[in-house]
């Protein structure tokens, strides 16, 4: 109830949006400015762990691979119908970051209370101008001002949500100095995410086979063991630790005998890994669901092909 | 040189409209430029046709853009709309100094599209203005050093020769001819590709003595890519020719490009092979549809409108025989409009021979050791074959046709399964099930789903030739397992094709087999197919009634809308809606009409909400009845999801519902809705509510 | 620019010229024609090479920035145009200069009193220089794209402009290159006022273009991106006019020129498990005439013929071309290495050029197991193989370039030496780009009978001290017409012209 009714003017130009958006058309500056000042009040209102309640569908990593979110969209179903919670890593890597985090953004602020936005380890200014969205940015608006806007915006994203509070969500996965609900939502995120601490970890964290915690090779974050996910879990009671983070072949992963499940939504990766991806829909009475998908015919992007073209004919 | 008025801020006049696009054309902006060229007309309409001449023009002369996409937006704005703006067709010609610019650029769309422009302008310029203004254009463009502008020439002369008189006309024709013969071999493309368009204007001796034998040439060139066009302009020819010379001028060439060493020449004549059939017959080459489309006649009706809807998922097939069909277009243009306009043509005397011995050259071309030109060739069997009429070509395609059903490449036999049901138009009902049915079994399990797919798009002459016995027993099978086809997209594929079957099996047959199955869609596991799905139920009841929907569908309906999941729900309550929605009122005109108004877009789809098919009895019973209980008794669904889908949904419904019902049942549940705890529902039926006032 | 008085270049009577290093055995290391294919000892054919122009920083020779390494060197069709591409990402066009532009280059010649010389036969200015490609970054492989210009091709130039496609390893881009008349405009409709309000002309006029400057200027047609998985090493423009190719290591992707968004892979020789993978493309190039062939070379050696008539897919030579004829006690260590072909080109008369690591392969196309002609480059080097893999040289890529009438082949080698070489009548010239640096303004040109001798008595004390390996010229390019070659040595660009002494009666 939290949630205030958009102004019906006011959806209807968030539709607007959001059609322009499927459309693979990013959106101009001026209107970039209006969306992420809208987005930061309804993220600003959210805890660090956002209740979510189910039905919902979760999803992974999506890095930019805008096609196949719309292909996403024709499995799982186009919001409003179906509720999405999206954990996280929506830019870099792939041609068309601008276009991707706009338009999950974009349904985040048009749908408040069907679609949930959480904040990935690409969701900063330090990662993005390595991996593509700052450089995207630059090129498609010609400054740097939008990119400046979202990675703004990515500050109030929250950390984790908790579905029918008992699946908790991160993005990464769990840190060594957390070891309750309570203790992330006490903390302060609306900042850079830092290289090390229990926000950090929240963001970089990954199951591991091996018992206990360990450095991450990934340079942040922990590795953390089974028994880290069932003491969590018991200590909290919840039912299942659910996250991303992680290119998982299948497009989902279970882990630690079912306390841990990766979610990874964008397929043949990098457009070279091969993996298939997945979503998980979770029913009104948390019975799940498991969809795959591959990667999507492209319209309108550059296609490699072994078929004569009709330039030759 | 003018005196200033201060404008109020806001001020709307036409005048600082006019003003505003004009600084614009100038504006650093590329979009900003692109808008006010797009609106040329309204500028020169507001400085009237002498500023338009002697200010506009030369001004859009001074300052050529170099944005290729406000360049084309020249090119169209000086196209033939202009030509009153310029002061009528006396003045025309102040058209060609932009526009010869422009056509000599590198970005082909502009040439293209400055060339047409300039056709349009010379089309309405008076005779004297040809030989002062068009002409010279004409040399200009074909002695410049670019070859850009050569190939602009090409693509002029068409238009100019017809309305050039007499004594300038032989100087057109030379210089076709060294276009024909240029050293750049784009130049000599763009001249084979407008030779069938030039021919079509010339007297008809000089076809026989100037085209052919430049087509003749054209067709040795050492260019491949020339070659593959000069094949396409013999078919064009051979319509221009005599009956009694028909066949002896065109088919030698035609056989020979049939054997040509390059791939991309075989490919062509391959898809010519048609256009020369029906030229020999005395039919003019088909409308585009025609000839890319089914022979079978009976595709052409109203149900062609289905099958054609399917058209976008035919690959292979779609896009030989869409060059095709633009070859086609172009050569019905150059013959100067619509076919139907033109004298009747008459049939070459030696119409049989001809087409047999394109027939077996064809054959040929179905075992040709380049997978394009199987490809190319496959997608035209059955065409080609009912124009041949020969037992010899039938049996020797007929036998192609059996090892293409097992080609090692999927777009081959994808292109043969649209096209070689069409055959049965030529064989007897023995043959047919002797030799196509086998054919069509084995497609129809084909390893790739396209290939299935591309079967079940003819089904309506697989039921011309089988019957709908051996339909239901043979191959109903087949389209069963289709339909649990682990490929989503087959699945949603097969499910436009519902309503064709719906047709060709009457209600008994479909009832006991297909009814399951269009509602097991509806728990699909993919959103598209169930979404797809709820909007089937309603094509299929078009062709069954609301009774029988209300006896086989609503039943179902019901127990998805108590299913477990919130996702089939929602898909049970859009089902329901789309079931009793009103239908818009068709144009009369049919499919094409239907087409058109598409095209015109948002304007027409406003207007057309207005216009829908009333409710007969049977359907407002079954919306009162039925459907609006179904749906109102989901508002109280635990899921927000569902409850508002169930606000959008009594809104649909509303119209086709009794006005008892509308102002009672349906007012009161979008009532309680617009005081849902959850904002989208509240959301969705104040819209609907405030829908139904209107 | 450079006011250089030329001299004629090194005639030789041999043979051929004995290479430092190479010692006597002129049957074994020497030229070694095949098949009837007889050289002719005719010593008073041959082109004499002046020097004509030199490029660049050359007073930092010695310290130069990387980015200003060349790294293409292409002539236009027409001969008009030059462009050099660097490991910078730029490109640089020159221009011809007209007559009259030669005749005051003189005359400022004349008063900085230098030398006045016999007109060269091709003088280029600098006429534009624009950044092609820039640094990337792969986010897709988290691997850094290099700027540098691999290759450049020229398009049929069409409208008053130029074309040329310019790659680096992953993206292929078409430019025009024009010459722009940048007009201000003025008498707008619509003022600004100072304080916000806008005044508006009460009647309507058109802008007027104010006269303003000429400026040729570069813009980005297309970007022909993302097709490539691995490094692009070749771009080649069809000779339709409307397509092109360009190839990496495993695929030859042709596109058209109009059509940036499809891609068709024309052959890929990448094996299902890359273990078996045996071989990898190297360069790749169309036919100059026949719009249908286009050639590829391999890392093993080979060269294979696509011929795009018989199938659409060309994963199938049409005809391969290896040498079954070189001799296998030769075979060592490096072979597979040195075999590796980095330049192809086609000659007149249905032949074809190939450079190897240790040689110039001349083939028949008719002939597919032996080469008409092998003509040693670095027969010397042989017994060095170890030092120059230990050093990477033996990985240098060396193109070929051939001139207009197919007889005159032009190699690169290093200590700055290009070797030019008759392919009628065996002449091999020694061009020498060092000696013009060291003696500027003097005379350049190649080596004559001293330097000869004096290079085999410094080869003969030590061959270490001869041979620079870092001044390696790896990049040139011969004018479609003239007997002029422009020369990539490091970040100078040099030219030179050559005259020739006869017609040879013999040579139809």
């Amino acid at each position: 109830m939290a949630a205030s009714l958009p102004a019906s003017s006011s959806a209807s130009e968030l539709d607007e949006w959001v059609a322009q958006l499927m459309e693979c058309k990013h959106l101009s500056e001026e209107n970039v400015r209006k969306l992420t000042d809208r987005a930061r009040e309804v993220f600003v209102a959210e805890p660090n762990v956002q209740p979510v309640r189910a039905p919902v569908t979760l999803v992974g990593d999506l890095h930019g691979q805008f096609y196949d979110l719309l292909e996403l969209f024709r499995i799982g179903g186009k919001p409003p119908h179906t509720n999405y919670l999206f954990m996280g890593d929506y830019v870099d890597r792939g041609y068309y970051s601008v276009e991707t985090v706009t338009l999950v953004v974009a349904l985040k602020v048009r749908y408040p209370s069907r679609v949930t936005v959480l904040r990935g380890n690409h969701e900063s200014r330090q990662i993005t101008q390595v991996y593509g969205f700052y450089d995207e940015c630059l090129r498609k608006y010609g400054s740097v001002s939008v990119w400046k806007m979202f990675t703004d915006l990515f500050d109030y994203m929250p950390l984790s949500a908790l579905v029918e509070g008992v699946i908790f969500c991160p993005h990464g996965g769990l840190s060594p100095s957390i070891d309750s609900l309570d203790a992330v939502k006490a903390l302060d995120r609306v900042q850079e995410v830092p290289h090390e601490g229990p926000m950090c970890d929240l963001l970089w964290s990954d199951p591991d086979d091996r018992h206990g915690w360990a450095v991450s090779p990934r340079g942040a974050g922990y590795t953390f063991g089974r028994d880290v996910s069932e003491q969590f879990n018991h200590s909290n009671r919840l039912r299942l630790i659910a996250r991303a983070h992680q290119l998982v072949m299948e497009g989902y992963n279970w882990a630690h005998a079912q306390n841990v499940v990766t979610i990874f939504s964008a397929p043949n990766y990098c457009y070279r890994c091969g993996n298939k991806a997945a979503i998980l829909e979770l029913d009104d009475a948390l019975t799940y669901k498991f969809q795959q998908y591959d990667f999507a015919p492209r319209e309108g992007e550059m296609t490699v092909t072994r078929r004569t073209p009709d330039y030759l004919l | 040189m003018s005196s200033s008025t201060h404008a109020a801020p806001g001020e709307d006049s036409e005048l600082v409209k006019v003003a505003v696009l004009i600084d614009e054309l100038k504006h650093e902006d590329v979009q900003l430029r692109l808008n006010s060229m797009r609106q040329l007309a309204t500028i020169a309409g507001a400085l009237g046709p002498e500023r338009t001449r002697e200010e506009l023009l030369p001004f859009l002369v001074e300052s050529v853009d170099d944005d290729d996409d406000v360049l084309r937006a020249m090119a169209e704005g000086l196209g033939e709309s202009m030509v009153e703006l310029v002061g009528g067709p006396e003045h025309a010609f102040a058209l060609l100094a932009p526009l010869e610019q422009l056509a000599t650029v590198e970005e082909l769309s502009v040439r293209d599209r400055a060339v047409q422009s300039m056709s349009e302008a010379i089309s309405t310029m008076p005779e004297d203005h040809i030989e002062e203004n068009a002409l010279p254009l004409l040399s200009r463009l074909a002695e410049r050093d670019w070859f850009t502008s050569r190939i602009a020439a090409a693509g002029l002369v068409a238009s100019i020769y017809p309305r050039a008189p007499d004594g300038a006309r032989k100087r057109i024709v030379t210089l076709f001819q060294s276009l024909c013969t240029d050293t750049t071999p784009m130049v000599r493309r763009a001249a084979a590709s407008h030779l069938a368009g030039f021919a079509a204007v010339l007297p008809a001796d000089l076809v026989d003595t100037v085209a052919l034998p430049l087509a003749g040439q054209l067709s040795t060139d050492e260019q491949d890519s020339v070659r593959l066009l000069a094949a396409e302009s013999f078919a064009a020819l051979a319509v221009l020719l005599p009956a009694a010379s028909r066949s002896s001028s065109t088919l030698p060439p035609l056989k020979r490009l049939a054997k040509d060493s390059s791939w991309r020449v075989r490919w062509s004549s391959a898809s010519q092979a048609l256009a020369i059939c029906q030229a020999l017959r005395g039919q003019r080459p088909g409308r585009p549809t025609d000839a890319a489309g089914s022979a079978a006649p009976s595709a052409a009706g109203p149900a062609g409108a289905a099958a054609g809807s399917s058209a976008t998922s035919s690959s292979s097939s779609s896009s030989a025989s869409a060059s095709s069909a633009a070859a086609a277009a172009t050569a019905t243009a150059a013959a100067g409009g619509a076919a139907s306009h033109l004298p009747p043509l008459e049939p070459a005397p030696d119409a049989d021979t001809g087409c047999v011995e394109v027939g077996m050259a064809f054959a040929e071309l179905l075992g040709d050791s380049e997978a394009e030109v199987r490809a190319a060739a496959a997608a035209r069997v059955s065409q080609v074959a009912s124009q041949a009429r020969d037992a010899t070509v039938t049996d020797r395609v007929l036998e192609r046709c059996r090892e293409l059903a097992s080609d090692s490449f999927e777009h081959v036999r994808a292109a043969l399964a649209g096209s070689v049901l069409g055959m049965a138009g030529v064989l007897s009902d023995e043959r047919c099930e002797a030799d196509l049915l086998p054919i069509a079994l084995e497609l129809l399990r084909d390893t790739a789903s396209q290939v299935r797919l591309s079967v079940i798009e003819r089904l309506e002459e697989v039921n011309a030739v089988a019957g709908s016995k051996l339909l239901t027993e043979t191959l109903l099978p087949a389209i069963v397992d289709l339909a649990k086809d682990a490929q989503w997209r087959v699945r949603r594929a097969l499910l436009a094709f519902m309503p064709l079957l719906a047709r060709q099996l009457g209600e008994a047959t479909f009832s006991s087999r297909l009814t399951d199955i269009c509602i097991e869609w509806l728990s699909d596991d993919v959103a598209s197919v169930r979404d797809d799905a709820a909007s089937n139920l309603r094509a299929v009841t078009d062709v069954f009634g609301f009774e029988w929907a209300g006896r086989s569908l609503v039943p179902r309906l019901k127990s998805l809308a108590a299913d477990p999941s919130y996702l089939i729900r929602v898909t049970a309550v859009r089902a329901a809606a789309r079931l009793g929605a009103l239908a818009p009122a068709a144009p009369a005109a049919g499919a094409g009409a239907s087409a058109a108004s598409k095209a015109k877009g948002a304007a027409s789809a406003a207007s057309a909400r207005a216009a829908f098919v009333p409710a007969s009895a049977a359907h407002a019973a079954l919306v009162d009845k039925e459907l609006l209980p179904l749906v109102i008794a989901l508002t109280k669904d635990a899921v927000p999801n569902v409850r508002f889908n169930v606000a959008k949904a009594v809104a649909l419904l509303a119209p086709a519902a009794t006005p008892e019902k509308r102002s009672g049942r349906i007012r009161d549940a979008l009532a309680k809705m617009r005081d849902d705890k959850d904002a989208d529902v509240r959301h969705f039926s104040g819209v609907a509510l405030s829908e139904l006032k209107d | 620019m450079a006011a250089a008085a030329p001299r004629p270049a090194a005639a030789h009577g041999s043979k051929r010229a004995p290479e430092a290093g190479e010692g006597a055995d002129e049957a074994g290391g020497g030229w070694r024609p095949s098949g009837g294919y007889g050289l002719v000892d005719c010593p008073e054919h041959w082109l004499r090479w002046n020097f004509g122009q030199c490029f660049g920083d050359r007073d930092a020779a010695e310290d130069f920035s990387e980015a200003d390494v060349l790294s293409a060197v292409e002539f236009d069709p027409t001969g008009e145009y030059l462009a050099t591409g660097d490991k910078g990402g730029r490109v640089v066009v020159f221009k011809r200069a007209p007559a009259d532009a030669d005749a005051e280059a003189d005359a400022a010649m004349d008063e900085s009193g230098m030398r006045t010389m016999p007109r060269p036969e091709s003088n280029f200015r600098f006429y534009m220089e624009f950044q092609s490609h820039e640094a990337e970054f792969d986010y897709l492989k988290s691997l850094e794209i290099e700027e540098k210009i691999n290759e450049i091709a020229w398009c049929p130039s069409s409208g008053g402009s130029l074309f040329m496609l310019t790659t680096n390893d992953k993206t292929v881009k078409l430019y025009k290159v024009h010459e722009k008349h940048v007009a201000g405009a003025e008498g707008m409709n619509i003022t600004e006022g100072a304080h916000g309000g806008r005044t508006v002309s009460s009647s309507l006029q058109l802008p007027r273009m104010h006269a303003g400057e000429d400026t040729v200027c570069a813009t980005s047609k297309r970007v022909f991106a993302n097709a490539h998985a691995y490094h692009i090493n070749s771009v080649s423009v069809n000779s339709d006019g409307q397509t092109f190719l360009s190839a990496d290591d495993l695929r030859i992707n042709l596109w058209s020129l109009d059509n940036a968004k499809l891609s068709f892979t024309m052959v890929d020789i990448k094996p299902e498990h890359m273990e078996e993978l045996s071989e990898v493309i190297t360069a790749a190039c169309f036919h100059p005439r026949h719009c249908n062939i286009f050639t590829y070379s391999t890392s093993r050696g080979a060269v294979k013929l696509g011929d795009m008539r018989a199938s659409a897919l060309c994963d199938t030579h049409a005809k391969l071309f290896e040498d079954e004829t070189e001799d296998a006690s030769n075979k060592s260590y490096f072979s597979e290495i040195t075999a590796s072909v980095s330049g192809v080109a086609f000659l007149p008369g249905e032949r074809m050029a190939t450079r190897d690591y240790l040689s110039v392969k001349v083939w028949d196309l008719r002939t597919e197991r032996r080469p008409l002609l092998v003509v040693p480059v670095h027969e010397h080097l042989r017994p060095r193989l170890c030092d120059l893999y230990e050093n990477d040289s033996i990985f240098d890529k060396f193109e070929i370039a051939v001139s207009a009438d197919g007889r005159h082949l032009l190699t690169g080698t290093y200590n700055d030496t290009v070797k030019i070489f008759d392919t009628v009548h065996g002449q091999e010239t020694h061009v020498s780009l060092a000696t013009m640096q060291q003696a500027r303004p003097a005379v350049r040109r190649s080596l004559d009978p001293s330097d000869r001798d004096a290079m085999a008595a410094a080869a003969a004390a030590g061959p270490d001290a001869q041979l620079d390996f870092a001044r390696k010229v790896l990049h040139y390019a011969w004018h479609p017409e003239s007997d002029t070659v422009a020369i990539a040595g490091l970040n100078n660009l040099h030219i030179y012209n050559a005259s020739r002494l006869h017609d040879d009666p013999g040579d139809v």
